[in-house]
């Protein structure tokens, strides 16, 4: 009886309580800048019933009509806000931005507030809606001590990134990870610069991490030296379903053009440097005319024949996200086109992107991300001193030799007027002709897809599994058909690259996360990690077609030349762990372990073991700092710590094999390549101390760090004992410092009247230096010295020319006056392409629904190589057309100029009257620039003007322009794009480069 | 309590990282790893070829150790100056046989010079091959042919110890002021850089007592004459025991290289040329008295290194048949001298003008400047033979054995005793063996000061206890590997 009246009661209870409404709330939890902010605690005010925000700040919990939740978050006062009959609550947690900020770090999230280490963190805002491409390009000059510089400007091309500095001299990249996945970042395809970081839709991502120094990177061991840079893409909210759509259309223009001769210019230097040489002008008019007598001149314009001013572009994303309080989904497509600077080429790419995530029950959450791109690069070759580069050829073909015959309409042979059979001029390759009838094409197919498990074993206990693909698939073309006279000899030519990666890692970690007492605060983490990396090519030329005019078939070529295949892999299994105590919030010390081990290693190193020690201290938490009330945040941050760079290490290095060589008496031979077993990773240990500030309320917040990074371990060939007669093998030895501060500020500077100023700045200051060399040698030949940066310029100063004869002079090494015909031995440093300083200034004006970004970006300090005067400033000596600036040569004793005697040859006396043997420092100039980036002047419409819609949220409107402004006194055309390669330890000159365009767009987007 | 007890030993587990991890073996598809470069047997007969194919660099037998020996001893002249052999004539610190080095591109981090070692090369093929056969199993897939090619093996070490040896070191009795080091030691194969440690050279006693180890097996392992189809340009136990009286012979341990010498005397089948058929001999494929000879094939060779680097174009002098030939040297006065009257030998040196006469030994019968080089010829070890008495009291058996030499080049023989019958027997090996690579050894086994041609006007002799009888130790060598010492005076 006692049984059912109790059974009676709890029904009752349940009635009773059920007619009380039990009900859902759910809502967002952002910050000042609408950014969710996860880890909120949401209780219902007298109980112990809660939850708390996920990652983007959404929360979800039952209450009874009448109940008052309790928001609550480290560092910040709580509040309080009645349900009332409400099912949905937001709240904005205003105030101290900098502390709630939460930053993706290895293997988790933690809170800003709580780091030690030091990390970048590039927001969505910045890069959204970018005509940059790619997101690599895009945060150029937006973090501290990161260096970014596209390595070519045509579209979706590659770039160079450098974290803190040139530490090793092998390899800089730093380890790209998207949504857990380890992507790669090397080459591709085989035409143009590609780029696979540009596979990633930029405005599919949410935010950019950049872990920096030990205690942010370590956790990555052998892959951490370079430092990591962690991209997430964006994901679905709960009980908001968004759909935006957005379209982008402008133009590319040229950023400079080199001032090259007319016809005349150029017949008029070239009969002087005839005759100057000793021969009768006459027999140079058949080739470039005479000046006196313009009517034996076919004047023609190369550039403008070659460029394609302006440029069209155009970008469309349309994304659809949203989800329930256990399902959220986020789906985008994309489709971006962009011509080249140059005529017949574009690039093109089209993404899709499914990320979904679902909390399966109360301890299990599942969720996943898919992206697929397709690439396609076209047109013309990306950088370079070659005659089918079209920056190198389309400045130096003759002016006076028309491309296309106007009478005909055909392409005229080239030269126009004195073809040869072979090896004339630019090889006779007509580059009209070449970028019309040639097809260079490359395709690229990405598949980026990564699926995580996470199960809560106990409250403070969590166990997840994670496994990601990274799958790049490319084809590259290339076709030279019969009708290009150069090629006529091949019955038409296909060379076809084939390549495929697949590159996966899968990791499970455990964390642990409890507050022991109230104040001692401890999280850990261990885990172990697998990842695999394959890559295959195939490539082939065939050339004899049946039909040179129908190169697409393959199998129509019947002679197969340089077919060449191979696979390589590796792969890599790591065990790391983290741990980390605070105690009241307050003092923080963590520390990282990390083994790793790779096929790549020498079998008897083949684990290393990596490591950090961070500590901080919040004084701004302290008691004694109460007082002090124009200070809002002062924290202090140290780490140091063990990392290591396994990127230089080829996969198979550490193998000795075999190879067939020699033969005796008939039986072919064999012998050992003995490959040095003992091969490791890079060794850097980097120490970083850092303060972040806020003061005046936050208006003005920052950090300042210093870092010492030295690798040692350097990767070099180093010769073995004479006896062991294997010759040189790849070795661990040498040593390299970068030392230098970064600076970060961001500051409110006016906000008032719905009127608000906010600027943002970071500088990285860093001295680059080689410490020690193999051997302890303190030079190796002219590639590296002891103490000097590991880049440099090796030549001599350009004194300029000789008023008696015209001749050039340059300064030995030993204080003489030279003409020239020098050798290594009589140079010295004359530059380093290294800067001194780089950094970014940006700001925002807005009022209402109007925002104005300007964005500068600078570096300071490098010198760079200008290869294109090899070229075009050669005083009218070789068949090139010149720079107009070389009219101004030497003519008669008494002239002063710069420009030498016009000689044609160039040689007087046996000495070169431009090159004398080594760089001279007139191809050298200063590198520093200040670039504006970007401006962007945007309008939001004002809701009001869209509610009566009822199906237009939101709508904005944008003008943009990118790279609209240079100052520089670089003497070439874009001081970016330096290196014609996408090497980081490459000091080549820039030859022919494919500048950066100037851009302009306009768009909107519009969400529903 | 057991939750936290699995988490720790799931710690544990994870930080137990195994170097032998199956997941972390290298793969590589494309390369050819030990496991198939010795997939059989045949992979060692390869590295026996290339041990083979190293003999005949032209910084080992190719040119060099036929050439430099007589150069720096009292034999050659400079013909045309074309840069080579003339430090060498004179005895300029540093121009030695160079056995070890190369002067060949710099290799890695901008080490300058020469740098080749192409007698440690074979070692290690040598080494490469023994351990294969050993270790890895492929002795048992046919033990008969294991045999051959470890004797090949073991006589191609010993031969490469060997000449390190004459140029590098003193033999043992002969140190000046007790310098007894030999040269750095390696018969374990080098299969990784962390097996190149840093040895320092061993004594000359403990690499001769590998030598005559080696040569002891070879002898065992190498089949006769009879059983070698590629004699003589393979190693038959002849060659190995012929090899094996030279090393007596330089040791001073003379009965035992009469003994080896009169074993290999009654084996061969190689035959003595007699004095009408010896000016001839040096034309044939392989020479008739060779007992073991190296071949070369066009293959070996690059479209030049027959003008530039063959024993034909050093000695011989731009003419119809020699286009272009380099002529780096010529016969001295003083060797011309050391011919007797009617020695049918002395047709071997033709006069080109005055003062000039060229070597015709080594005139390419092959085509463009190639022939088959001997290393080692019955007249050698019928001189072996006949010093080895003449120093161990059996003069009569020397004088039989020189008389037969002499009666088969034009002259008379002998019946010489005493100094003179060594003398003359010395002689011999001058005027038999030159351009063959051995006067300066010899002079230096019987610690004898070096004549020096009077043309070149240095003097009459190099003294027997200069520090440039023994070569230099090239420096990078030096500076790479802390451990080995340089010979004294360099």
């Amino acid at each position: 009886m006692g049984r059912i009246l109790l059974l009676c009661l709890v029904f009752s209870a349940v009635i009773i309580h059920d007619s009380k409404a039990q009900r859902t709330v759910s809502g967002k939890v952002t910050d000042d800048a609408g950014d969710g902010l996860p880890g909120v605690n949401v209780v219902i005010k007298g109980t112990t019933t809660g939850t708390t925000t996920d990652i983007d700040g959404n929360y979800s919990l039952s209450v009874e009509d009448g109940s008052i939740l309790t928001f609550s978050y480290v560092g910040f006062e709580s509040q309080e806000v009645e349900v009332g009959a409400r099912s949905v609550i937001d709240l904005s947690l205003g105030g101290v931005i900098e502390l709630q900020e939460v930053v993706v770090t290895g293997y988790g999230v933690e809170q800003k507030r709580d780091l030690t280490g030091s990390i970048a963190n590039v927001k969505a805002a910045e890069i959204s809606n970018t005509a940059l491409q790619s997101f690599d390009k895009a945060i150029q000059g937006r973090a501290a001590g990161v260096q970014v510089q596209a390595a070519s400007g045509q579209p979706g091309g590659a770039a160079t990134f450098i974290i803190r500095g040139i530490g090793s001299l092998n390899d800089n990249t730093p380890l790209f990870i998207v949504d857990g996945i380890q992507v790669n970042t090397n080459d591709v395809a085989g035409q143009g610069s590609d780029n696979v970081l540009a596979g990633i839709n930029p405005n599919d991502i949410a935010s950019i991490e950049i872990l920096k120094d030990a205690a942010a990177a370590a956790i990555y061991g052998a892959q951490s030296a370079n430092g990591v840079v962690l991209i997430t893409t964006k994901k679905g909210e709960a009980n908001k379903t968004n759909v935006e759509f957005s379209y982008q259309r402008g133009i590319t223009k040229p950023l400079e053009l080199y001032d090259v001769m007319n016809a005349q210019q150029l017949a008029e230097i070239k009969a002087e440097s005839y005759i100057n040489a000793g021969l009768d002008p006459a027999t140079a008019y058949p080739i470039f005319g005479n000046a006196e007598d313009p009517t034996t001149l076919t004047p023609y314009d190369w550039v403008g024949a070659m460029l394609n001013d302006p440029a069209d572009m155009h970008i469309i994303n349309g994304r659809l996200s949203g989800g329930t309080d256990k399902t959220r989904f986020y789906i985008s497509l994309s489709s971006e086109k962009q011509e080249g600077q140059i005529i017949q080429s574009e690039w093109e790419r089209q993404t899709i992107r499914a990320n979904l995530s679902h909390q399966a029950s109360k301890k299990l959450s599942v969720s996943s991300t898919l992206g697929l791109t397709r690439q396609r690069y076209f047109g013309s070759i990306a950088n370079g001193n070659f005659v089918n580069g079209p920056f190198q050829a389309m400045y130096l073909l003759q002016p006076n030799s028309p491309g296309v015959d106007s009478s005909t309409g055909e392409y005229n042979l080239y030269p126009a007027h004195f073809a040869t059979t072979n090896a004339g001029h630019q090889f006779n390759y007509n580059i009209l002709e070449g970028v019309h009838e040639e097809r260079r094409e490359a395709f690229i197919g990405q598949a980026l897809a990564s699926l995580n498990i996470s199960y809560q074993i106990l409250d403070f206990l969590t166990l997840s599994g994670f496994g990601g693909v990274d799958w790049v698939d490319s084809r590259s073309r290339g076709e030279r058909p019969p009708t290009i006279p150069v090629f006529a000899g091949f019955n038409g030519q296909v060379f076809q690259d084939d390549r495929s990666q697949i590159n996966w890692n899968a990791n499970w970690t455990l964390s642990f996360n409890k507050t022991f007492g109230s104040d001692h605060n401890v999280s850990a983490l261990i885990g172990t990690e697998w990842k695999e990396d394959i890559r295959e090519n195939f490539d082939a030329t065939v050339r004899q077609f049946g039909n040179g005019e129908f190169l697409r078939q393959f199998d129509q070529g019947t002679q197969f030349l340089n077919v060449d295949g191979n696979i390589n892999k590796f792969s890599r299994f790591g065990a790391f762990t983290r741990g980390t105590y605070n105690y009241q919030n307050k003092y923080y010390v963590n520390g990282t372990f990390r083994r790793d081990g790779s096929s790549k290693f020498g079998a008897t190193t083949r684990f290393g073991t990596f490591w950090s020690l961070g500590a901080s201290w919040r004084i701004i938490d302290e008691s004694f700092m109460n007082s002090v009330s124009f200070l809002d945040d002062l924290k202090l941050r140290f780490s140091f710590g063990e990392l290591g760079n396994a990127n230089p290490i080829d996969d198979y290095e550490a193998i000795s094999a075999y190879t067939g060589e020699r033969q005796y008496n008939g039986v072919a031979g064999q012998v050992i390549v003995v490959a040095n077993d003992a091969v490791t990773w890079e060794i850097s240990n980097q120490s970083n101390v850092g303060l972040d500030f806020g003061i005046l309320g936050n208006r003005l917040s920052g950090s300042f760090d210093w870092f010492r990074n030295d690798t040692q371990a350097q990767l070099f060939d180093v010769p073995q004992t004479d006896d062991a007669a294997i010759g040189a093998v790849r070795s661990n030895i040498g040593e390299v410092r970068n030392q230098g501060y970064e600076v970060e500020l961001s500051s409110v500077n006016f906000d008032a009247g719905g009127f608000k100023w906010t600027s943002s700045f970071n500088i990285t200051f860093i001295k680059n230096e080689v410490l020690s060399l193999p051997g302890g040698a303190d030079t190796l030949g002219t590639d590296y010295i002891v103490g000097q940066p590991a880049e440099f310029f090796w030549g001599v100063d350009y004194l300029g020319v000789n008023p008696a004869n015209g001749r050039p002079l340059y300064r030995t090494r030993d204080g003489n006056t030279s003409y020239g015909n020098l050798g290594n031995d009589d140079a010295y440093i004359i530059g380093s392409p290294i800067p001194d300083y780089y950094g970014g200034f940006g700001n925002t004006f807005s009022y209402k629904g109007l925002a104005l970004d300007i964005f500068f970006q600078f570096q300071m300090g490098n010198e760079a190589f200008n290869g294109d005067l090899y070229n075009l400033a050669y005083s009218g000596a070789t068949p090139d057309n010149q720079l107009v600036s070389q009219l101004s040569r030497w003519q008669q004793p008494g002239d002063v100029t710069n420009v030498p005697i016009a000689v044609n040859g160039g040689q007087v006396d046996g000495f070169d009257v431009q090159f004398p043997g080594v760089t001279p420092s007139r191809y050298i100039s200063d590198g520093s620039y200040i670039r504006l980036k970007q401006i962007t002047l945007s309008y939001a419409l004002p809701t009001s003007l869209l509610s009566s819609t009822n199906v237009i949220k939101g709508a904005q409107l944008f003008v943009s322009g990118t790279n609209l402004a240079t100052w520089t006194k670089f003497d070439g055309i874009d001081p970016e794009v330096i290196v014609n390669n996408n090497s980081a330890t490459t000091t080549t000159s820039s030859y022919g480069v494919y500048p950066v365009g100037r851009q302009f767009t306009g768009g909107v987007t519009v969400k529903f | 309590m057991k939750k936290y007890i699995t988490i720790l030993s799931l710690c544990v587990v994870v930080f137990s990282c195994n170097d032998d991890m199956e997941f972390l073996q290298p793969d590589p598809p494309s390369l050819l790893t030990e496991e198939a470069a010795f997939s059989n047997i045949g992979g060692v007969e390869g590295v026996v070829a290339s041990a083979y194919n190293r003999l005949i660099n032209f910084d080992n037998y190719g040119q060099r150790m036929m050439i430099a020996p007589d150069a720096l001893a009292d034999n050659l002249e400079i013909g045309q100056n074309t840069g080579r052999y003339t430090g060498e004539v004179v005895n300029t610190a540093r121009d030695h046989i160079n056995l070890m080095d190369d002067p060949g591109n710099p290799d890695g981090l901008g080490y300058s010079v020469r740098r080749s070692y192409n007698a440690y090369r074979a070692i290690q093929d040598c080494n490469l091959a023994i351990y294969a056969l050993n270790e890895l199993g492929l002795r048992e897939e046919d033990a008969a042919l294991a045999n051959i090619l470890e004797g090949e093996a073991k006589f191609i070490r010993a031969l490469s110890y060997f000449d390190l040896m004459r140029v590098y070191a003193y033999e043992p009795g002969n140190e000046v002021n007790g310098w007894d080091r030999g040269v750095v030691l390696r018969t374990e194969p080098i299969l990784g850089a962390s097996d190149a440690d840093e040895r320092e050279r061993s004594s000359n006693v403990e690499v001769y007592t590998q030598i005559r180890n080696d040569l002891d097996d070879a002898i065992n392992l190498l089949p006769g004459e009879a059983d070698n189809a590629n004699f003589p340009n393979r190693a038959s136990n002849t060659a190995a025991r012929a090899l094996k009286a030279r090393m007596h012979l330089y040791l001073g341990e003379y009965a035992q290289a009469a003994t080896e010498a009169d074993a290999v005397l009654t084996s061969t089948t190689a035959t003595l040329t007699d004095a009408t058929t010896h000016l001839a001999s040096w034309s044939a494929v392989n020479h008739p008295e060779a007992i073991f000879e190296l071949a070369i094939s066009a293959n070996d060779w690059n479209t030049v290194d027959g003008i530039n680097n063959s024993l034909a174009t050093v000695t011989r002098v731009d003419q119809p048949g020699f286009a272009n030939s380099q002529g780096a040297v010529k016969a001295s006065d003083e060797l011309l001298a050391a011919y007797e009257a009617g020695d049918v030998r002395l047709g071997l040196w033709v006069a080109q003008g005055a003062d000039y006469f060229e070597g015709v030994k080594w005139n390419g019968e092959l085509g463009d400047f190639r022939e088959n080089i001997p290393i080692i010829r019955f007249s050698e070890v019928l001189l072996i033979a006949a010093e080895a008495k003449a120093r161990s009291g059996d003069e009569t058996g020397a004088q039989t054995d020189i008389s037969t030499l002499r009666t088969n080049r034009g002259l008379t023989a002998t019946t010489a005793t005493g100094t003179t019958l060594t003398d003359l027997i010395m002689n011999e090996r001058r005027v038999e063996l030159v351009l063959e690579g051995h006067r300066w050894f010899d002079l230096k086994r019987l610690q004898m000061n070096v004549p020096k041609p009077a043309d070149l006007g240095v003097g009459a002799t190099l003294s027997a206890t200069d520090f440039r009888i023994l070569g230099d130790i090239n420096t990078d060598y030096l500076s790479i590997n802390s451990a080995v010492q340089q010979n004294p005076g360099y």
